[in-house]
């Protein structure tokens, strides 16, 4: 049965094949300019002494359009999995008849249903590792830079999780194709379910797999920024220094739960006049630009001691899964998502054995 | 004929129809939240001299939806091109009932091109709504935006010319290669690579971009410090130095460019320093004061920037355009569909 | 003799409608077997239950001794040819065989290899673009080529040319003689199974009217035409399967054990095609005053 299930299955991996070929020339064409751009950041970050995630590193900004394609492609690949390898799987020989052909053979509907569903998952799985692989090495340089591996954006786009992904969308396919007996409608069906699945997934499931760790943080001159806006100085909580972590939310106040307002801030830095409000915090991979203008040396001191008399009364209280947890979520979403497509790959079998007669 | 197209049409009409109907009631249950949103906070923010802040702030809280809202509309003329194009005439084909809607009473140009006009329209009128829907939820949202040219392809009337190509161009695929699975493919690929091409190469240049060359140095993209008028979507920036080579592009100076040093003296990255500029000790320096600075420095090492944009009077232009060039292109590629269908799948 | 098919008050319902009713049939072994009956009769459906590919709704069936497609052995020893031949038109001939000869594990590749050749099939052309006769031929390899004990096939010379149907017989014949398997054909066509067949179920409304050998059953009908009388009047032992009357004369098809004495009468023998034309037709309306009888295998 395998070798017949390669067979059926020939052309399709062979574009397939040719697909992640063609990416993987662009990306290797283009990946050392960006791991260039990133060294040469990092050395002029060094040089002025700027470390971490105050250092901005030009890569973020760098081929962004390749970028954003690169993103778009990871992110796409499993539904077209879904649909253009699992939908017809089992749809197309009920559509056109040749399933008594096929089943009218010396193999029961079983050995068959997962012969075919074997071979074509497995080609699913190793053509999104290498793509996902493929995609995590290029853009590592820029991952690397803004530290959000973690981030609910890029998390699914990196490393394992496409894999399970891909798998559960091909299952989903195939089982809709049973249901439906009709590829059209089956296609339309699994790109809506997949595209469900990983919304739900990633806002439902995902932040309860591990409770988040709550830690009150003392105040920073790192974790305070100096935004000089148009009306004046502003001070601006920034994220707290948790490189490669998920930072669900982080807020400055005190032990009452209350943010600083202006007054306290005019009182806690005389030295800095005009001082208002803190604003919305600003995180890691949130994505917009923050408008701030370094901190001219002279100010240095004022503001250290200006965050040294706020960091009495108020901390930064961060709620985050810390980076270490990163493969362990990994782990999980891939082996959720591996699952759900076993059982929907058990139940199109069952389907197909019991129902379809 | 067009009747039987219609009829034929019903369930594709009805599932786009529910499908807009769902779109129209997520916009319409947040519409009035992004509209109040604005209201309590961008429409005061002159008086509190904390634009900036609250239009961050606003795009921070509905960035997300607007993301998501951006990607239907996007993916609208993709589905189109591919659930209705691909199928069209490559289902009649691999099942063989071309044999029978083609010994009617009506020429195969005739039937082709009554369900090439009835589903044309259609996807026009899809993509047309749901631009519509969104571009008004999105109202808000566009107006604390730095330019209109962010959201370009996702508004207006350019969606309706992406749908009608993506469905003629997954039509004309399935007439050539007779199976539907391949024309899908095709439709997908070749919709985004023509959207591709024509945002990156083709619709800058549209209409001749303006340059500009000033002395005017910008602390950051579209820093108030450049003369452009509001609103212009800037395609390309660069810093030259004296010479005219150039010193950081993509953005000038701190932003992705050069990074700017304020200490002792002023320090333009690796484009020079200006020792002898010095700060006021003891007080802040505001944004106007910063770039004064920097402005003197960059005046000093004789900077200057050159920066060729699209002004912001141009945006309806460039949509009628754009919607024009796709349109064109669709009535090609269809023609072409006709054309080999009448005379090559004899 | 034991019976390759047997199926007792076999049902086969699609939601409300009943495909096939209260079917019972023995099929024996060493015949070739014709399944006639009009369009919509239920022909497909029985096939199809024989096969595996459907389960009864009502009544049971055994296909050689056993539940159809109870596992792989079952499978290896029932072949399987569905109407207008479905193959896989992406895959080449040879590519068939090679599908044939992976999933069945008593695939004989001499014999698809000289039926191949014997036909001029050429391997390394596309499925897809073969002539239906082809396209059939190629289906009865794959459906042989295993050496089953049963083959089953379902109206598969009806799309084809009488040339084509012609050869197809042939073929059909001769894998008869040479493997001695048991043969089960549907057609509505019945000028065909004339030629091939030694065994007729005629099958009208799912409901099974005729089963029996096609010489006894030639033996047993005889046409009678003479004045006009009233079929009622005949001795009892003739059953009075079709008349046509006018104003003078009466036309009977009738089916009788013993010779019909009664000079009035000119008595002919009947061709099939009249005998299952006169089958269908009662079914549809029965004759006056007799009862329908059934002829039920032995």
């Amino acid at each position: 049965m395998i070798p017949v299930a390669w067979r059926q299955f020939r052309s399709q991996a062979a574009v397939a094949t040719a697909a992640l070929v063609a990416v993987a020339v662009a990306l290797a064409v283009t990946g050392p300019h960006l791991v260039d751009v990133y060294r040469a950041g990092l050395a002029a970050c060094r040089a002025q002494g700027t470390t971490g995630s105050n250092c901005s590193n030009p890569v973020a900004g760098a081929d962004r359009g390749l970028q954003v394609a690169v993103l778009a492609v990871v992110l796409v690949a499993p539904a077209l999995v879904g649909m253009f390898w699992g939908a017809p799987l089992v749809a197309r020989e009920l559509e056109s008849g040749t399933y008594r052909l096929a089943w009218t053979q010396s193999v029961t509907r079983r050995r068959w249903m997962l012969g075919k569903l074997g071979v074509v998952a497995l080609g699913a799985m190793a053509g999104a590792g290498l793509l996902s692989l493929m995609a995590t090495w290029w853009s590592s340089p820029v991952v690397t830079a803004a530290q959000n591996r973690f981030s609910p954006g890029q998390f699914g786009l990196l490393d394992l999780v496409p894999v399970g992904y891909a798998a559960f969308a091909f299952s989903l396919g195939a089982a809709t194709g049973v249901l439906f007996r009709r590829t059209l409608p089956a296609m339309a069906v699994t790109l809506a379910g997949f595209v469900a699945a990983r919304l739900a997934v990633t806002y439902w499931l995902r932040p309860h797999f591990m409770a988040p760790v709550r830690e009150v943080l003392p105040l920073q001159d790192a974790g305070i920024g100096l935004v000089v806006g148009p009306g004046g100085p502003t001070v601006v909580g920034q994220a707290p220094p948790l490189p490669n972590a998920w930072v669900v939310s982080t807020t400055v106040q005190d032990a009452a739960g209350r943010a600083p307002t202006a007054a306290d801030l005019r009182h806690a830095c005389p030295d800095l006049p005009g001082i208002g409000t803190a604003g919305p915090p600003a995180g890691p991979g949130v994505g917009h630009v923050s408008a701030a203008v370094p901190v001219p040396g002279g100010l240095k001191a004022p503001l250290q001691q200006c965050v040294a008399t706020l960091g009495a009364r108020f901390h930064d209280v961060a709620l985050y899964q810390p980076a270490d947890r990163y493969w362990p979520f990994q782990w999980f979403e891939t082996l959720t998502f591996v699952a759900a497509a076993v059982l929907l790959a058990g139940a199109a079998v069952w389907w197909v054995r019991h129902r379809m007669r | 004929m067009l009747a039987v197209a219609l009829r034929q049409c019903r369930l594709r009409l009805a599932v786009a129809g529910a499908g807009l109907a769902a779109l129209a009631v997520v916009v319409a249950v947040a519409g009035p939240q992004v509209a109040h949103a604005y209201d309590d906070t961008v429409a005061n923010c002159a008086a509190s001299h904390d634009c900036a802040l609250a239009a961050a702030a606003l795009r921070t809280r509905y960035g997300l939806l607007s993301g998501w809202l951006d990607v239907v509309v996007a993916a609208v003329p993709v589905l189109l091109g591919m659930f209705w194009g691909a199928p069209l005439v490559a289902r009649e084909l691999e099942t063989g009932t071309y044999r029978l809607a083609w010994t009617q009473g009506v020429t195969r140009s005739r039937w082709l091109l009554a369900k090439l006009g009835v589903l044309t329209l259609g996807a026009v009128a899809a993509a047309g709504v749901a631009s519509l829907l969104v571009t008004w939820w999105a109202g808000p949202l566009d107006r604390v935006a730095g330019t209109p040219f962010a959201s370009f392809a996702t508004r207006g009337v350019v969606p309706s010319g992406y749908a009608a190509f993506a469905f003629v161009l997954g039509v004309a695929a399935g007439v050539v290669l007779r199976r539907t699975l391949p024309a899908m493919a095709v439709a997908l690929v070749g919709t985004v690579a023509a959207r591709v091409v024509v945002t990156v190469w083709v619709r800058p240049h549209l209409f001749p971009a303006r340059v500009l060359a000033t002395s005017a140095v910008s602390v950051g993209p579209l820093s108030p410090g450049l003369p452009l008028p509001a609103g212009s979507w800037v395609l390309s920036q660069s810093l030259l130095d004296r010479a005219g080579h150039v010193v950081a592009s993509q953005g000038g100076l701190g932003g992705g460019g050069l990074t700017i040093d304020i200490g002792p003296g002023v320090r333009l990255g690796s484009a020079g320093s200006c020792p002898n500029l010095r700060v006021t000790p003891g007080s802040i320096p505001g944004p106007q004061a910063i770039g004064a600075l920097v402005q003197r420095c960059a005046a000093q090492l004789h900077l200057h920037e050159l920066v060729t944009y699209q002004p912001a009077g141009r945006y309806w232009p460039l949509q009628w355009a754009e919607l024009g060039l796709f349109l064109a292109a669709a009535v090609v590629v269809g023609a072409a569909a006709w054309w080999w269908v009448r005379r090559r799948l004899v | 003799m034991t019976a390759v098919l047997a199926a007792r008050g076999l049902g086969k319902r699609y939601g409300r409608r009943w495909a096939l009713q209260d079917c019972t049939l023995d099929i024996p072994a060493g015949h070739v077997v014709g399944l006639v009956g009009p369009n919509g009769a239920g022909k497909s459906t029985l096939l199809h239950v024989a096969v595996g590919l459907l389960a009864p709704s009502a009544g049971s069936i055994e296909v050689l001794g056993r539940p159809p497609a109870a596992d792989a052995a079952q499978l290896s020893r029932v072949g399987f040819v569905a109407q207008d031949a479905p193959v896989y038109s992406r895959l080449t001939v040879a590519d068939h065989l090679r599908f044939g000869a992976r999933l069945n594990p008593t695939w004989d590749p001499a014999l698809a290899r000289r039926r191949t050749e014997d036909l001029d099939l050429d391997p390394r052309q596309h499925a897809g673009s073969l002539s239906g006769g082809q396209r059939a031929q190629l289906a009865l390899t794959l459906a042989i080529a295993k050496r089953p004990e049963f083959l089953v096939l379902d109206e598969p010379v009806a799309s084809l040319d009488p040339l084509a149907r012609r050869q197809f017989l042939q073929s059909l014949m001769e894998i008869v003689a040479e493997q001695g398997v048991s043969v089960l054909l549907s057609s509505h066509l019945v000028a065909d199974l004339e030629r091939v067949c030694d065994y007729l179920v005629v099958l009208v409304a799912s409901h099974v009217q005729v089963a029996e050998e096609v010489d006894t059953l030639l033996g047993a009908h005889r046409r009678l035409t003479g004045p006009r009388r009233d079929p009622a009047s005949l001795p009892g032992d003739i059953e009075v399967v079709e008349e046509s009357h006018t104003e003078r004369q009466s036309t009977l098809l009738v089916r009788t054990d013993g010779p019909v004495l009664d000079p009035a009468w000119t008595v002919e023998e009947v061709g099939l095609e009249d005998v299952v034309l006169a089958y269908m037709g009662r079914a549809v309306a029965p004759a006056r005053g007799r009862r329908a009888r059934l002829g039920v295998a032995p």
